[in-house]
C-alpha cells in the first residue's frame, strides 16, 4: 500500500503542480493517518512525503545476506565465495615490540629500506606480518616491486585468503605456487612467464620430460616464445640434450639460435665444445710469446656456431671472431699455454692483442663462472688500467661478482691497505661482492677508510659517491657496532672544532648514519 | 607517570601533514641537547632542539591536558619540535628526569593564568547590568523574529519546488541551493541553512535521487511546520527543533544541567574536514546505562584538536547532555579519574537491536542525523560493502573510497565488535575491536 502512495507523491513531484493539479489520495489502512495531508496543496504533499520518509526511515529492518540486493559488480572485484576462514597459520606473530616497529613505520610514511629490514627480520625468524597491516603492505608493494618477494614470504596464510580477494594483489599467491607443484593446466594455457616458470620446475623434477615436452609443442610455437623457453633448458642440462640443440642452431630465429649456441657452449665434451676447441688451438698458438694467427673468414660453420660475422664499431673482423670463440672456448684448453692463469696472463702476447685475449678470457671467465681465472684477471688488474674503456671497466665490475665472498674480501682488504686513496669505483665492485657483515679485519680497514676521507673533506660539502660509499660501509657493519659507529661520529665531530649546535656536512652524514644504524639493531632487538 | 602514548595518538594530535612529516625528521636523539619527562601535575615532556642559529629552542608539553609551548616562531599547536619529542617519547626515547626551571616557569604561569579566568567566569554573571540584559534580551527577540521569516520563506520555497516540478533537479546548480543557504543564513538560521546546502549532493547523487530528495523535502518541511507550532510543542521535542534550526546553547550553560555519570567508553571517532575547519565527532557510551552520548571539538585550519579521548580509552566522568528530546549531544564536565584502555566495548548488538533503538530515538527526534551503534559481526566486501551481524541480518556500508580492508583483514572472517554511525543511506564503519586493539577503518 504505501509503496503505492509513495510512486503517486514521487510522479506528482517530478511533473509538478503547476503541470498537473495535485489530487488528494486515498488510502486505508494504518498508512492513511500518514498521508491524511495530501490535500491538493503542495505543502500536503511534502507532509506527506515526509512522513513516510520518517515511517521507512524508523522501520528498516537488517536483510539476510543473501538477499542483499546486488550492485553492479566491477569485473576486477567480483566478490569470489571464498571459506570466510583462512585455515592454519605455519608462522607465529612478531613479539609486540617488533609489531608495534612496523606499526610505526606505516604510520611513518613507510621508508623502504627499513620496511624491507623489518620484512627481512620476520623472515628469518620464521614469522608473519600481523594481519591489520597487510592491505597497506599490499598496496604499497604493488607498486614497489621490490616488496613484493619479502612480503610474500611473510604473509602467512592470512595474507593469501586476503589477497584472493582483489585481482590486483595475485603477485602474493604468485610467488609461493612456483615454488610448489605447478599445475599442468598453466602449460598449455598461461601466459609465457607461467609457463617458463612450469618448465624449470619440471626441468629439476624430470629434466628429460622438461626437454620432450618442449620439442612436443616446439614446431606450433612462435619464434618470439621459442627463445625464453629454451633458454629455460639450462636447468638440468644433460648431453641427452644435445640433438635438440644442435638442431635448434639451425633455427631460423636469431635469438633462437644464439640461445642454443650458449646451451651447447656449457655442455661439457659436446661436439660443439670439440669445435671451439680445434678453434682455438689453431688461432692462439703457444710459446714464449703467445702468438696469435686469427681466422681469416667467419665461414658457414661459424656462423651456424653462433659466431656474429659483424664487428662492433671501432673493433676489427678478425679480432672480433677470435674473441668470440675464444669466449666460447672451455677455459681448461688453455693449460697448454703455462702453469696457472695467473702466469698465463704473465706471458707476453704478440703485439697488438694481448687487449682482446684478455678481454675474452675475463668474458670467458664471468660466462662459466671460472674463480680461479676471476682471481686471476683481477689480480692482474684487468680493467684498471688509466685509460681503460667503458666496457672492460664494466666487465671488471662482473669478474668480482664471481668471487666467493671469503676471497672478495681478501681483495677488498688488499686494495683499502695498497694505497690511501683507492680507486673508487673497484672499492664499491669489490665491496658488492664481499659478505656481510664485514669480517673483522675488513670492518676496521673499511671504517679507517672511512674516516680518512671525512677528514679530507673537513667543513666542506660531502660529494655524493662519498656519501654512498659511508651508506654502504655503514649499513654492512654487524649490528653491534653501534658503538664504533657513534665513536666515529664524535671523533669527526671533534675534529671538526666547530660549536655544539653548528652543522657540519660530514658530521650530519655520520649522525644520520648512526641514527640508521641504531635503528637496525634496535629493530634486530625487537625480534627477539 | 602515565603510559607513553602510540604512535597513531601522537599522529592524531598533529594539526597538519607537513607538521607532521616535518615533526618525525625531528624525532631523532642527535637533533636535541637535552631532554626528558617528569611525573606530577600536570606530566610534562620537555626538551632543547638545535635549529639553524645558535640558540637551541626550547619545547615544552603538558601531556594531561595536552598543551604546548615552543620558543621556535611556529604558529601552529604543536609545532614540529613538540611533535618530534612526543614521538621520541612514544618510541621509549626519554628518560624521566627532574625538570629544569623553564619547564616549572612555564606550567606555574599557566595554573596562574587558568585560577584568574575562572574567577572572571565565576564572577561573570552577576555583574552584567540592566542595560546589558535589556540589550540582550532585544537581540533574542529579533532573533526569533528573523528565524520566523527566515522558517517561512524556506517553507514556501519548497512549495514552489513542489509546484515547478522536481524534474531536472539533479542538473540545477549550486546556485539554486547556495541562494536560499544564504538567505537563511541572513536569517540566522545556520542549522537549516546547512540542510538546504547538503540538498543539493542529495539531487546529484544518481539512481534514485528523485525520491531522496522528495524525501529530504518532506522532513525539511515537517520541521518548518514544526517550527511554526513549537510554542504548542513539549519542551523537549521544542529545545531538539531550535537546535536543528540552528540556536546554540552555550556550553556554559550546558554544563550546569544534571550531569549523568558512568565509566564512558570511547568508541568511535570521525573528523569533518572543510576548508574553514575541522569537526570531530567523539562517540561515547556509558559502560553501565548504555546511553550514547557525542562529543563535538572543534579547530580552525591550523589548530591541533583535543586528543584526551582517543578510541578504545574509558573514563569515570559526569556527562551533561545538551537538550532535546533524544539526548544525544553531550560534554565532558567532571572526571573522577584518569582515561585507562578499555579490552572491549562493554556490550555489542544485533543489527537488529540497535536499528531498534534507532528507531525509538527518530520516533523522539524525526530529525536525528547520526546514531551510534556497535555491532558483533563481520564484513563482506562487495560493491557496496556490508556489515554481517551474528544472526545473519545485514546492512550495506558506507565507504567511498576508503575500503575498510584493515579491519577486514584483522578480523579473518571471525565476528567481532564493530563500531560505526548509522544514517539512512547505510552504517559508516568506525573501529573494531579485536584482542585489546582498535583497528580503525
Amino acid at each position: 500500500m504505501t509503496a503505492g502512495v509513495w510512486s503517486q507523491l514521487r510522479s506528482a513531484a517530478l511533473i509538478g503542480a503547476q503541470r498537473q493539479p495535485l489530487q488528494p489520495i486515498e488510502v486505508e489502512g494504518p498508512t492513511a493517518q500518514l498521508v491524511d495531508h495530501v490535500d491538493g496543496t503542495e505543502t500536503g504533499l511534502l507532509l506527506a512525503a515526509g512522513a513516510l520518509t520518517l515511517a521507512r526511515r524508523s522501520g528498516v529492518a537488517a536483510v539476510g545476506i543473501e538477499d542483499a540486493p546486488a550492485g553492479a559488480v566491477p569485473a576486477a572485484r567480483a566478490v569470489p565465495s571464498r571459506p570466510a576462514d583462512a585455515g592454519p597459520e605455519e608462522r607465529p606473530l612478531p613479539p609486540p615490540a617488533a609489531s608495534k616497529r612496523l606499526r610505526a613505520l606505516m604510520a611513518g610514511g613507510a621508508d623502504l629500506e627499513h620496511l624491507t629490514l623489518w620484512l627481512e627480520l620476520a623472515q628469518a625468524r620464521g614469522m608473519r606480518v600481523p594481519p591489520r597491516e597487510l592491505p597497506a603492505l599490499f598496496q604499497l608493494a604493488r607498486v614497489q616491486h621490490a616488496l613484493r618477494s619479502p612480503v610474500s614470504a611473510v604473509a602467512g596464510a592470512r595474507g593469501r585468503w586476503l589477497a584472493a580477494h582483489r585481482s590486483e594483489w595475485q603477485w602474493v599467491i604468485d610467488a609461493r605456487s612456483s615454488a610448489d607443484d605447478p599445475d599442468e593446466r598453466l602449460w598449455h594455457e598461461g601466459v609465457l612467464a607461467e609457463r617458463v616458470a612450469y618448465l624449470t620446475a619440471l626441468r629439476r623434477r624430470d629434466p628429460d620430460a622438461g626437454r620432450d615436452g618442449l620439442i612436443d609443442i616446439w614446431p606450433t610455437e612462435p619464434p618470439a616464445e621459442r627463445a625464453e623457453l629454451l633458454a629455460t633448458l639450462a636447468t638440468g642440462l644433460s648431453r641427452a640434450d644435445e640433438e635438440f640443440f644442435e638442431a635448434a642452431l639451425d633455427d631460423r630465429r636469431k635469438e633462437v639460435r644464439a640461445v642454443a649456441a650458449e646451451l651447447l657452449a656449457d655442455l661439457p665434451d659436446s661436439a660443439y665444445q670439440a669445435r671451439m676447441i680445434a678453434r682455438s688451438a689453431a688461432y692462439v698458438l703457444p710459446g714464449r710469446t703467445i702468438k696469435i694467427r686469427p681466422p681469416v673468414e667467419c665461414d658457414a660453420t661459424m656462423k651456424r656456431d653462433g659466431i656474429d660475422p659483424k664487428p662492433p664499431a671501432g673493433a676489427g673482423e678478425r679480432a672480433w671472431w677470435l674473441e668470440q670463440v675464444v669466449v666460447a672456448t672451455p677455459m681448461h684448453v688453455w693449460s697448454r699455454l703455462g702453469a696457472s692463469p695467473a702466469e698465463i696472463l704473465r706471458a707476453r702476447v704478440e703485439p697488438g692483442w694481448q687487449q682482446t685475449l684478455h678481454r675474452a678470457w675475463a668474458r670467458a671467465a664471468v660466462r662459466t663462472h671460472d674463480v680461479g681465472w676471476a682471481a686471476a684477471l683481477i689480480d692482474q688488474g684487468f680493467g684498471r688500467r688509466k685509460d681503460v674503456e667503458m666496457h672492460d671497466m664494466v666487465l671488471a665490475a662482473s669478474l668480482y661478482d664471481v668471487l666467493p665472498p671469503e676471497m672478495a674480501a681478501e681483495r677488498a682488504l688488499r686494495l683499502l691497505s695498497a694505497s690511501s686513496a683507492p680507486d673508487p669505483t673497484a672499492l664499491s665492485s669489490v665491496l658488492d661482492a664481499c659478505p656481510r657483515p664485514w669480517p673483522p679485519a675488513l670492518a676496521d680497514a673499511l671504517l679507517a677508510h672511512l674516516h680518512r676521507q671525512l677528514r679530507a673533506v673537513a667543513g666542506a660539502y660531502v660529494p655524493p659517491r662519498l656519501r654512498t660509499l659511508a651508506g654502504t660501509i655503514v649499513n654492512g657493519l654487524a649490528l653491534d657496532a653501534v658503538p664504533r659507529v657513534t665513536a666515529l661520529a664524535e671523533q669527526i665531530r671533534s675534529e671538526s672544532q666547530r660549536g655544539p649546535f653548528e652543522e657540519i656536512p660530514a658530521v650530519r652524514l655520520m649522525d644520520s648514519l648512526v641514527i640508521d644504524i641504531s635503528l637496525r639493531h634496535t629493530m634486530f632487538q625487537e625480534f627477539a | 607517570m602515565q603510559d607513553r602514548w602510540s604512535v597513531d595518538r601522537v599522529t592524531a594530535t598533529a594539526s597538519d601533514a607537513s607538521s607532521l612529516s616535518a615533526g618525525r625528521g625531528l624525532a631523532t636523539p642527535a637533533r636535541w641537547a637535552e631532554r626528558g619527562c617528569a611525573p606530577g601535575t600536570p606530566e610534562s615532556l620537555w626538551g632543547l632542539c638545535k635549529g639553524s642559529g645558535s640558540k637551541p629552542y626550547q619545547t615544552c608539553v603538558d601531556l594531561d591536558e595536552p598543551a604546548f609551548r615552543c620558543t621556535c616562531p611556529s604558529r601552529k599547536f604543536p609545532c614540529k619540535h613538540a611533535l618530534g619529542l612526543l614521538f621520541m617519547w612514544a618510541a621509549g626515547d626519554v628518560d624521566e628526569q627532574e625538570p629544569p626551571d623553564w619547564v616549572r616557569e612555564w606550567h606555574e604561569g599557566r595554573a596562574v593564568r587558568a585560577i584568574k579566568a575562572q574567577a572572571r567566569r565565576a564572577a561573570a554573571p552577576a555583574e552584567q547590568t540592566d542595560a546589558q540584559r535589556k540589550a540582550a534580551a532585544r537581540r533574542a527577540a529579533q532573533r526569533v523574529d528573523r528565524v520566523a521569516g527566515g522558517v517561512a520563506e524556506l517553507g514556501q520555497w519548497l512549495d514552489d519546488q513542489i509546484r515547478h516540478g522536481i524534474v531536472g533537479l539533479d542538473r540545477a546548480g549550486y546556485h539554486h541551493w547556495d541562494a536560499v543557504a544564504a538567505h537563511l543564513v541572513d536569517a540566522q538560521a545556520p542549522g537549516l541553512a546547512g540542510r538546504v546546502r547538503s540538498l543539493a549532493g542529495v539531487a546529484s547523487s544518481g539512481e534514485g535521487w528523485d525520491e531522496r530528495l522528495l524525501g529530504e523535502f518532506g522532513m525539511l518541511r515537517l520541521l518548518t511546520k514544526a517550527y511554526d507550532q513549537i510554542d504548542l510543542l513539549p519542551e523537549p521535542l521544542a529545545d531538539s527543533i531550535r537546535s536543528h534550526v540552528g540556536f546554540t546553547v552555550p556550553a556554559d550553560q550546558v554544563l550546569t544541567r544534571p550531569p549523568l555519570r558512568d565509566t564512558w567508553q570511547v568508541i568511535g571517532s570521525r573528523d569533518d574536514v572543510d576548508e574553514r575547519m575541522t569537526t570531530r565527532r567523539t562517540w561515547l557510551r556509558g559502560r553501565d546505562s548504555d546511553y550514547p552520548a557525542l562529543v563535538l571539538s572543534f579547530a580552525m585550519a591550523g589548530q591541533a584538536l583535543p586528543s584526551d579521548l582517543p578510541v578504545g580509552v574509558e573514563v569515570d566522568a559526569d556527562v551533561c547532555f545538551y537538550p532535546g528530546a533524544a539526548p544525544l549531544r553531550a560534554m565532558l564536565n567532571a572526571r573522577h579519574a584518569p582515561v585507562t584502555p578499555f579490552h572491549a566495548p562493554a556490550r555489542a548488538d544485533t543489527l537488529e537491536s540497535a536499528l531498534s533503538s534507532y528507531s525509538d530515538g527518530l520516533a523522539q527526534d524525526p530529525w536525528l542525523g547520526l546514531w551510534p551503534m556497535v555491532i558483533e559481526g563481520t564484513l563482506a566486501p562487495g560493491d557496496p560493502w556490508r556489515l554481517v551481524d551474528t544472526t545473519g541480518a545485514s546492512v550495506r556500508l558506507l565507504t567511498g573510497l576508503d575500503e575498510p580492508w584493515a579491519m577486514y583483514a584483522a578480523a579473518g572472517g571471525h565476528p567481532a565488535p564493530i563500531s560505526g554511525e548509522w544514517s539512512p543511506p547505510g552504517f559508516r564503519p568506525l573501529a573494531m575491536f579485536m584482542d585489546g586493539e582498535v583497528i580503525s577503518a
